[in-house]
C-alpha cells in the first residue's frame, strides 16, 4: 500500500505532448532505457489530444514508484501567474499545498515537437502534425527522463521532510 | 468565501470591482473617485498571479489580481485542482475582462510608460467609468449568489459538496 507523499503536476503550453510525455516516464508508462516507437507516444492517455477548452484541467496519468499522483496540464503562456494564483488562494484558505510539486516542461520541447503541435492542434491536420510532433518527442525523450530523475528526487526529498 | 476578482494586469478593473464590493467606491462614482483609489493603476506586470487584500467583506476575504492571458485557464485550474486535492475551499473567482473596453484599453497600455502616465491613468479611469454599471453588476452577482447559495456554487464558484 501507497502513503502519498504528493502532487506532481507537469506542465506545459497545451498539456498534449511534451508534459504527458514526462508524466507518462514518470508512473512508467513509456520506458527509460529506450526511445519509444511513434505508436508507443500516439497511443499514451491524452497525448495530442487536447483543446484550447481544455487547457487548464488536470489530467491523472498515474501513481509514480515513490506513490506521488502524477498529472499533466496545460497553462499556455500563463503558468507563472496561473500557479501563484493558485498557490495563493490556497493559503487564504489555508489549506496546505505544500505537496504539490510543478514541472514546467518547456525547456525540454524542441522545433520539431512546437512545429507538429500547431499544425496538429492549432491547424487541426493531424495527420501531418502528430508524426512531427511524435518525432520531436522521440528526441527530447532523454532530457525528460533528466527531468523526470530530479523531480523524483524532490519527491522523496520532500517525503523524507515529512517523515515523522 | 475569499472573493478573487481579476483581469489582465489587476491595475483597473478588478481594482475597482474590489472597491465596488467593499464600499469604497459607490456605483455613482465619478472619474476622479476612481483615479483617487489607492491601488489604481499600480499593479505591474511582473505583479501578475499575487493577489492583493483590499480588504473584508462580513468576514471575508476580497482581493483582486492580475492573471494576464490566464484568466479562463486559471478558473479551470483552481476547479480542477480543488477537486483533485480534495479540498473544501469556498471561493469565487470573477472574470472582470468582459467589461475591458478600448479607452481601459489604450489607457492600460500607454500608463505603463512613464511620460504618458498621467494620459493613460486618466483614459483608463475613464473607461473604467464608462463601465462602472457593469463591473457592479458583477459585483452584485458574485455577493448575491454566495449569499443566496450557501457556500457559493453558479459559474465560478467552487465548493466540494
Amino acid at each position: 500500500m501507497w502513503i502519498i507523499a504528493c502532487y506532481v503536476i507537469y506542465h506545459c503550453y497545451g498539456g498534449s505532448h511534451s508534459s504527458v510525455a514526462a508524466a507518462a516516464i514518470h508512473v512508467g508508462l513509456l520506458a527509460r532505457d529506450k526511445k519509444p516507437g511513434r505508436r508507443e507516444l500516439t497511443e499514451l492517455p491524452y497525448f495530442d489530444s487536447q483543446k484550447a477548452q481544455d487547457h487548464g484541467f488536470l489530467q491523472f496519468m498515474g501513481r509514480g514508484k515513490e506513490g506521488a499522483l502524477v498529472y499533466s496540464v496545460g497553462f499556455e503562456t500563463a503558468s507563472a501567474p496561473v500557479i501563484n494564483a493558485a498557490k495563493n488562494l490556497f493559503s487564504l484558505g489555508r489549506e496546505a499545498a505544500e505537496n504539490v510539486i510543478y514541472v514546467g516542461t518547456r525547456p525540454q520541447i524542441n522545433n520539431w515537437m512546437i512545429a507538429g503541435g500547431i499544425i496538429s492542434r492549432l491547424l487541426g491536420l493531424t495527420c501531418l502534425g502528430r508524426p512531427l510532433v511524435a518525432w520531436g518527442t522521440q528526441l527530447a525523450h532523454r532530457g525528460l527522463v533528466g527531468l523526470v530523475e530530479k523531480t523524483e528526487a524532490r519527491v522523496r526529498d520532500l517525503s523524507a521532510g515529512e517523515a515523522p | 468565501m475569499i472573493y478573487y476578482y481579476h483581469c489582465y494586469r489587476g491595475a483597473h478593473l478588478s481594482c475597482v470591482a474590489a472597491a465596488l464590493h467593499l464600499g469604497v467606491l459607490k456605483p455613482s462614482a465619478g472619474v476622479k473617485d476612481i483615479l483617487g483609489l489607492e491601488y489604481f493603476d499600480v499593479l505591474q506586470n511582473r505583479d501578475m498571479g499575487t493577489p492583493v487584500l483590499a480588504g473584508h467583506s462580513k468576514g471575508d476575504p476580497v482581493c483582486f489580481l492580475g492573471l494576464g492571458p490566464g484568466s479562463k485557464i486559471f478558473a479551470r485550474y483552481a476547479q480542477s485542482v480543488t477537486k483533485e486535492l480534495q479540498v473544501e475551499l469556498p471561493y469565487k473567482s470573477v472574470d472582470c475582462l468582459g467589461c475591458l473596453n478600448l479607452f481601459t484599453r489604450v489607457g492600460g497600455f500607454t500608463s505603463r510608460y512613464r511620460p504618458l502616465k498621467n494620459l493613460g491613468r486618466r483614459l483608463a479611469a475613464r473607461g473604467v467609468h464608462k463601465s462602472l454599471g457593469k463591473i457592479y453588476a458583477l459585483v452584485l452577482q458574485a455577493r448575491d449568489s454566495s449569499s443566496i447559495i450557501s457556500g457559493g456554487a453558479g459559474e465560478k464558484s467552487h465548493t466540494r459538496p
